[in-house]
């Protein structure tokens, strides 16, 4: 990998407004949920962003249906490929099934079965690798010509995703804190680029699994990373890289990106589903586990809101936690 | 010779609405995904802050109260999650709270209740009942008594889910509500028939506890057996004397449903809508995938999500409690 170039493009402001109504009607706008007992045992005020009732489960469609509206008909008309380990894979079976082209995604031979079964679900075709799914995706874009909709690393998804910031800004007008879960850094690189550029006095904090941690592996070493397969609860979490667009964006509007282990994750998530009923995926769960494990450090009383960022939770895990 | 409860008009209603309108959520109807004919949407009760709909009526009692009739403290007699709902409000208003209980309550929902600063007193099961039947108890004179069921404010607190139910979906076929003491179908009925007359309203019943649809059946009140279940936040043996004439007249029917049935719509409500419902909040769902609630749009009232964790891990695995 290059090192990453510092002057290359950030989403505008301009851009995310054109996603909010490029996507508006095609997406859920999806409630705040106020957390006061949550809140109270870490001393804040807080706010989840309740993002696990989003179409297909999680925010990717966000992303996703804004990057396949701002394609030629051309483009859109050869049908789309991808690699994804779960969420990505189901909301780019549901957006292709939404605009009628076919959609094929390359998963992890480990992926969950729920995750398999949801995207075969809208329709999609699965291609299991024990590979590289990137590299396999990239092949089937060359033999079948078919257009290409990076699960993080495109400023069109990118965009999409910060109209997640925006509904925050909307709903919590004095947001102090929003921590955000960190994966491929998609999601964050959107919603750091909304909140900073509408609210810059908010502080942006990702998370990501201790043994997930690409992206301050990657801001360590001034570029984008590749890493073994990483293994952890949060298996939406468990990217192996990062892309140029989303280090960028992370960089330049991201205060912190802190560190939480599987077993805070597990905790805040029993929390989640006991106190605000939301069945949660792990991955959903990180935001508030930075809170309940101090691993991120917000001043007493501020208003924070911790992203929940889907619900696609396999019954076996949910089970194990509870 | 009982009294029939006076149920409370849609002004009172509206009024409630105002009332509670800072401390209470308006929670979201939304859509459950699954093939057929008919469209189900789920009034998420179980969003509410302490878990269930019981907030809004307790809120709405409490706002009534004078300050001075609050001065000396709340009490209520509740085990479940009529107590969290008047704990929480008087948390929120700095005000003492009690909560007479059986003494055959679960540790876990009375830790529920002291987490939220509320004392708890035990006492014999007969003596609890006597509270509800009686509004009172010698050791809390004084202080203002907030009844879980047969109270025109809690009703009147209720009945704003028929108002929003009326706003978000005018064009209901049918409405399902859990059947516990009937605060809840009297309240939402009451504001659904005003304003939206055209929509069959069912109460919904486990089973093992199901003294409505019995009642129904027999143009009487019934005693009935009755099964503790998983479904631990509806039915009972009997009615509460003063709400079988109010709801006989308000209810098209009691929808009764099996244990599978109503752990199954448990198990979907976390799969395919990602929340967490109590087995009374699920009934309603389980009676509209049955077939029971006919066909169209139907709105069914998750009033709640406070289960047990060990409950709900047992149900997400495929089994019964």
């Amino acid at each position: 990998m290059t090192d990453l170039d510092p002057l290359g493009p950030l989403v505008t402001l301009a851009d995310i407004d054109a996603a909010a109504t490029r996507i508006a009607g095609r997406i859920h706008r999806t409630p705040m949920h106020s957390a006061t007992a949550l809140g109270e045992r870490v001393g804040v005020r807080l706010a989840l962003k309740a993002e696990l009732f989003q179409k297909t489960g999680s925010f990717k469609v966000r992303g996703v249906f804004n990057k396949v509206l701002s394609l030629s008909p051309e483009e859109r008309a050869r049908g789309f490929v991808s690699c994804s380990a779960g969420n990505h894979a189901a909301a780019l079976a549901f957006v292709a099934a939404a605009v009628g082209v076919p959609a094929t995604i390359v998963m992890p031979a480990a992926a969950a079965r729920t995750k398999i079964d949801a995207t075969r679900g809208y329709g999609g075709e699965v291609v299991l690798t024990e590979g590289s799914v990137l590299a396999v995706a990239r092949e089937i874009e060359q033999d079948r010509r078919m257009t290409f909709v990076h699960p993080f690393d495109d400023l069109a998804v990118i965009a999409g995703h910060a109209t997640l910031g925006l509904e925050i800004l909307a709903d919590v007008e004095d947001v102090d804190v929003v921590l955000v879960p960190v994966g491929g850094g998609g999601l964050i690189s959107g919603a750091a680029a909304a909140i900073k550029l509408r609210r810059p006095v908010t502080r942006v904090i990702g998370v990501e699994p201790v043994t997930a941690d690409v992206m301050t592996q990657s801001l360590a070493a001034g570029k984008p990373l590749h890493i073994a397969y990483p293994k952890t609860i949060a298996d939406g979490l468990a990217a192996p890289f990062t892309g140029e667009h989303n280090l960028r964006h992370v960089r330049a509007f991201v205060d912190e990106i802190v560190r939480v282990t599987d077993d805070d994750i597990a905790r805040a998530l029993g929390l989640i589903m006991q106190r605000c009923k939301l069945a949660a995926e792990p991955s959903g769960a990180a935001a508030y586990a930075a809170l309940l494990s101090k691993a991120a450090t917000v001043p007493e009383k501020a208003c924070v809101v911790c992203v929940v960022s889907g619900g696609n939770v396999d019954p076996a895990v949910l089970k194990q936690i509870l | 010779m009982v009294t029939a409860l006076e149920p409370p008009t849609l002004d009172e209603i509206r009024a409630a609405r105002g009332r509670i309108a800072g401390e209470v959520l308006r929670t979201p109807l939304v859509r459950l995904n699954v093939d057929g004919p008919t469209e189900i949407y789920l009034k998420l009760e179980n969003l509410q802050a302490i878990g269930s709909f019981k907030l809004r009526g307790a809120a709405n009692a409490m706002a009534r109260a004078s300050d001075a009739q609050l001065a000396h403290g709340v009490y209520t007699a509740s085990a479940g999650n009529m107590a969290q709902g008047v704990a929480w409000c008087a948390r929120r208003r700095g005000v003492a709270c009690s909560v007479v209980v059986p003494d055959t309550a679960p540790e876990a929902k009375l830790s529920a209740i002291t987490r939220l600063g509320a004392a708890i007193h035990k006492v014999p099961f007969a003596e609890w009942w006597n509270v509800l039947v009686t509004r009172q108890h010698p050791r809390f004179d004084g202080q203002l008594f907030v009844h879980p069921v047969s109270d025109r404010a809690v009703i009147a607190g209720n009945g704003t889910i028929g108002l929003e139910i009326a706003e978000d979906m005018p064009d209901a076929d049918a409405v399902v509500i859990p059947y516990g003491g009937g605060g809840l179908t009297t309240g939402i009925a009451t504001a659904l028939r005003a304003l939206h007359p055209k929509a069959r309203i069912f109460a919904a019943e486990p089973e093992t506890a199901a003294p409505l649809a019995a009642s129904l059946a027999a143009g009487s009140p019934q005693e009935v057996a009755y099964t503790p279940s998983f479904v631990d936040g509806i039915g009972s043996t009997g009615l509460l004397a003063e709400m079988w004439p109010v709801v006989r007249r308000l209810v098209d029917g009691s929808l009764v449903l099996p244990l599978e049935a109503i752990a199954a719509a448990v198990r979907l409500l976390v799969e395919r809508s990602r929340v967490v419902a109590e087995g009374a909040g699920a009934t309603p769902v389980a009676a509209a995938l049955s077939g029971k609630a006919g066909t169209g749009k139907i709105v069914c009232v998750v009033s709640g999500g406070n289960i047990d964790s060990a409950k709900l891990a047992k149900i997400l695995q495929g089994g019964l409690p």
